[in-house]
């Protein structure tokens, strides 16, 4: 009965206490948040970048920007709005193009080709790790295939994986 | 009315029994002084000074505990969880400067009505547990080392609260507050592993509040299996909480590990002469246990007498039990502050014990509020810089200038505790305070800390580290691709008077880790000494400057390392700014190192 009748007496000093103290502390709305908004308003108004699906983390105004994007120029357009905004000081890019996209560019870009075109090749991508199969190629197609593949906009490292 | 024909008012604190009133105010008075403290304004109150490395590793715990905790986890600091949990939801919570000021008080706070609580009911004497409670919560060492980036003054308030609840289980008979014991009991052993060693001292504690003649096998096995079940309850459940974390479910093994270690060899352990001539930090505690043995010769009603006579016994059994590791097993237990804080658990219960009336005596509120008030005067008032300066000026006039530093406190609290003993009744309260409020703030470990608004350097040091801290897990979220380097010649500008480099430094890179992320694998090496190996661990360096140099010792860095074959290019510059301090951090990593997608300094 009595550690109640204390814990009663207690909780309410305490609590009082407590917003005291958290009073006496000069009022501090997150900067970190308010920027992060700041950015993401920016990133809707911008025409290149409205429509993109991204994520925001803002770090001691160091932004961390993720999502995928389709190509280069959504890419710098997407880094420029983010670096562009008063009070961000530093961007860490996470950016990605989506794999499947890579996947399509690289196909129209094989069929783009007359050297190339009509040869069946299997192309898969992994994080922009593009694997190319093939068991109806020679050297120079292979060759070519992979100059190809290296050239399309998201694509980091091409495994050749044909014969 | 006519003046004289008013009644005189007569308000008294009465002495109370422990079934006695259920409304109690006075158990506020710790907590309205806490918040006294934190609203004088003081800056640097509550806050850790720049050089000290434990606290700060604490405090990078208390930020990033998850991610601290695969590397980290067989640390014996990151396993003092009763502490660093508490710590980590906190600063989750708010801005590091709030969520420490709301630590501060909390501990301050808890310590203050624990201590009332257990002399109220040992001494049966709300005036003199008020008086005990503010002596407490007023305390300088316990500000300076209980701040809560240190872990003693949680262990000692978790401690308290055990030994309050021990004597509560034995003269109340409830099992809840035997299993609540148990809980706290470990949760001070497990955040402070000294305090393993009093567990014992609470069985006395137990013993000595149990009715007369000879308890009941039967009552001492159930509440003994009470408090078990407690202790094992709240490690078990920290444990999962460890488990859930990534951790090991033995979390506690770390400090065990650790003190077995030290046992065998301690190399911080320091020779009696060295330590005990500057041991101002013992002089509160011993002066107290040192006064209190008048108590064993007192003629009290003998059921009152034998919980006072316990307390007493115990506190020097507790510095007994301290004095065999520091001087038999020559383990570092008495030659730090923050090791010894400890005798307090029992130092201060022991001034309360003896300022406490014989039989229940009734005390002006007033002369209770006077004592009080001479214990507050002089840190609110007289300091940072008068009352020492007319205390060093005593002690010259005395000529006790060549004495070592503990003497001259040390025989103003045994005269004081002398005239406390002489005094009678309710002066007894007035002599205390004014002797302790003396001597309390003379001994302060941080002068500038008190006073009404005074300015100070250490909050605005928090808040610039968790702006760094911000920039730096952005760049480097496993918190160990940095290395960090500065010049050990430099010095950064404070309002009063200049500090090395070297010690904002040390606190900030503590918050990650200290030593394992030290370029050089050491504090301060000189830039020349710095080769291409001491790369290999690092994806990038992390230059710490003073915002005057940033500029040319960053070239400098870039011509040393160019010198090697590794040049470096910038990854980023922070200007860290507050009203008192700056400095600024630098992130270079080589040049050629490929450019990747993410984080830049992550391994």
């Amino acid at each position: 009965m009595r550690s109640r009748a204390v814990t009663r007496q207690l909780h309410l000093p305490v609590l009082a206490a407590c917003i005291v103290a958290a009073l006496l502390t000069p009022p501090r709305r997150s900067p970190d948040e308010q920027l992060r908004r700041r950015v993401l308003v920016n990133l809707r108004a911008d025409p290149a970048t409205a429509h993109l699906s991204l994520r925001l983390a803002m770090s001691s105004a160091v932004a961390t920007i993720s999502g995928q994007i389709t190509d280069s120029a959504e890419h710098a357009r997407a880094l420029a709005v983010v670096e562009g905004t008063t009070g961000v000081m530093d961007v860490i890019d996470e950016l990605t193009i989506s794999d499947r996209v890579i996947v399509q560019r690289v196909k129209e870009a094989f069929l783009g080709d007359p050297t190339v075109g009509q040869i069946p090749v299997s192309v898969t991508a992994v994080a922009g790790e593009v694997t190319l199969h093939s068991d109806q190629t020679n050297d120079t197609q292979r060759r070519q295939l992979v100059q190809l593949a290296t050239r399309v906009d998201g694509v980091v490292h091409v495994v050749d994986a044909m014969k | 009315m006519k003046p004289a024909a008013r009644q005189p008012v007569t308000t008294t604190v009465q002495s109370t029994s422990i079934e006695g009133g259920r409304r109690d105010p006075l158990v506020r008075l710790p907590i309205i002084i806490a918040a006294v403290f934190l609203a004088a304004g003081n800056e640097d109150f509550g806050f850790d000074p720049a050089g000290y490395l434990d606290p700060f590793m604490h405090l990078g715990y208390f930020w990033h505990y998850p991610a601290h905790l695969p590397a980290l986890d067989h640390d014996y600091k990151a396993s003092r969880l009763p502490w660093i949990l508490p710590g980590y939801v906190f600063h989750w919570l708010g801005d590091p400067a709030a969520a420490s000021i709301v630590l501060v008080f909390a501990t301050l706070a808890a310590g203050g009505v624990a201590l009332y609580l257990l002399v109220r009911d040992i001494a049966q004497d709300r005036a003199a547990a008020a008086v005990s409670a503010a002596a407490w919560t007023s305390c300088t060492w316990a500000h300076g080392i209980g701040g809560w980036n240190y872990q003693v003054l949680a262990a000692t308030d978790y401690f308290l609260v055990a030994t309050w609840l021990a004597f509560r289980a034995a003269t109340t008979g409830a099992a809840s507050s035997a299993f609540l014991a148990g809980v706290c009991a470990a949760a001070a052993a497990h955040t402070h592993l000294q305090y393993a060693t009093f567990v014992p001292l609470l069985a006395l504690t137990f013993w000595s509040g149990l009715p007369g003649g000879t308890p009941s096998v039967q009552r001492l096995v159930r509440d003994g299996l009470w408090g078990l079940a407690g202790a094992i309850g709240i490690t078990v459940a920290l444990g999962a909480v460890n488990a859930a974390s990534g951790g090991d479910w033995l979390f506690f093994m770390p400090q065990i590990v650790r003190a077995q270690y030290l046992m065998r060899e301690d190399i911080w352990w320091l020779e009696a002469r060295v330590w005990v001539p500057a041991a101002t930090y013992l002089v509160v505690p011993v002066a107290f246990m040192i006064a209190a043995l008048g108590v064993l010769f007192r003629t009290d009603p003998p059921e009152r007498l034998r919980p006072k006579r316990t307390l007493i016994v115990q506190a020097w059994l507790a510095l007994g039990i301290m004095c065999f590791t520091q001087f038999a097993r020559r383990k570092g237990t008495l030659d730090q502050s923050f090791l010894a804080f400890p005798v307090y658990a029992y130092g201060f219960p022991c001034i309360g014990i003896l300022l406490a009336s014989r039989r229940n005596m009734p005390r002006s509120v007033v002369v209770a509020a006077a004592s009080i008030t001479a214990i507050l005067v002089p840190l609110l008032l007289l300091m940072p810089a008068t009352l020492p300066r007319v205390m060093t000026d005593a002690v010259t006039l005395f000529g006790a200038t060549g004495l070592p530093p503990v003497v001259p406190p040390l025989a103003v609290a045994l005269i004081g505790c002398t005239a406390m003993m002489v005094a009678r009744g309710s002066a007894r309260l007035i002599v205390f305070g004014l002797w302790f409020g003396l001597v309390n703030a003379w001994i302060a470990p941080a002068p500038s800390a008190y006073g009404i608004h005074t300015p100070g350097y250490r909050r605005q040091m928090v808040e610039l580290f968790r702006e760094a801290d911000g920039l730096t897990t952005a760049f480097d979220p496993r918190l160990d691709g940095i290395k960090y380097w500065f010049p050990d010649n430099e010095r950064i500008a404070l309002p009063d008077a200049d500090i090395p480099l070297g010690w904002i430094f040390d606190s900030y890179v503590s918050t990650r880790g200290w030593m394992g992320n030290l370029l050089g694998h050491a504090s301060a090496v000189p830039l020349q000494k710095l080769t291409r190996e001491d790369l290999q661990t690092a994806v990038c360096i992390g230059l710490l400057t003073s915002p005057r140099t940033s500029g040319q010792l960053e070239i400098a860095m870039q011509e040393h390392f160019a010198g090697l074959g590794v040049p470096l290019r910038r990854v980023t510059i922070r200007h860290l700014k507050s009203r008192s301090i700056a400095f600024d951090l630098t992130l270079l990593k080589p040049a050629d190192a490929p450019q990747r997608f993410g984080p830049p300094c992550l391994r």
